[in-house]
């Protein structure tokens, strides 16, 4: 069952008996009482979406952490495919890519999400331990909105995002 | 799914037309946050934004359901509803209209 097909059968569920219990739905639906849980929050859940994209797990972790801690609605992808088929299924408002990962590598995943106009609009910071000024260059000419050096300081990170939300209103 | 908007091409793209035009088209229909977010590829932060005009235009309504979902469905009882539906309707005529003779 695809993400919104689910959601919408939760959605009806509920509309048809006010008092169905996650449990009940769960039933219904084959899915887990904490997925329903977790999905019927969704439904109403108006926090800024953030999309990490990082393979290594040091990084991510603790950004995921600090910015859930700040009230953000934080995904996460661990490669480039994988964050490509979330820009264009739960629409983040912006996302922090990482440059360096395997496969498919940051300036691909940003060329490819600026060139669909379904994900063309989305900021994108990138995530890199690269300093050398025509890889920030490189970057900024296939679309990327800001750039910053890891290791970096995460509550000059969140002003970056906090000023790039508030461009966006 | 994102559905395609026709008032878009004449007013400009905004996200609060993006989500007008999904009610409009959908009159009959409740909805709720992330179900208008699938529908029109806004964000939910997006939507939640700039659906607080439009219900404090009376032209949508919000009810609760349960104790944590907004649902939302266009007021047809509104003047200004009744007349944006109209011109919704006499729009998308003539511009299929117009694109039929070319």
């Amino acid at each position: 069952m695809n993400k919104d097909a689910t959601d919408h059968k939760i959605f009806e569920l509920i509309k048809s008996e006010e008092n169905i219990s996650p449990l009940e739905i769960s039933r219904k639906l084959g899915i887990t009482e904490v997925e329903v849980v977790r999905r019927v929050q969704a439904l109403s859940d108006s926090r800024n979406k953030i999309l990490i994209v990082d393979d290594e797990m040091d990084t991510l972790l603790p950004l995921k952490i600090s910015l859930e801690a700040s009230n953000y609605n934080v995904i996460e992808a661990h490669d480039g495919p994988k964050a490509i088929e979330l820009a264009k299924t739960e629409f983040p408002d912006l996302i922090l890519l990482d440059l360096m990962m395997p496969g498919m590598d940051g300036y691909e995943v940003c060329s490819r999400l600026k060139k669909e106009s379904l994900t063309e609009h989305i900021p994108i910071i990138m995530l890199t331990a690269k300093d050398e000024i025509r890889d920030k260059l490189e970057g900024f000419e296939i679309g990327a909105d800001d750039y910053v050096t890891k290791p970096f300081n995460l509550s000059e990170l969140k002003a970056r995002i906090n000023s790039m939300l508030r461009r966006l209103k | 799914m994102v559905t395609s908007s026709f008032l878009d091409r004449i007013f400009g793209k905004t996200a609060q037309l993006t989500v007008l035009e999904y009610l409009l088209s959908n009159k009959d229909n409740d909805t709720y946050l992330s179900g208008i977010a699938y529908e029109t590829g806004l964000s939910h932060s997006s939507v939640s934004r700039v659906i607080e005009p439009l219900i404090e235009q009376k032209i949508i309504k919000e009810k609760s359901l349960g104790k944590q979902i907004r649902i939302f469905s266009l007021n047809q009882d509104s003047d200004i509803t009744k007349y944006l539906l109209k011109v919704h309707t006499d729009l998308k005529t003539m511009m299929n209209n117009s694109s039929d003779k070319k």
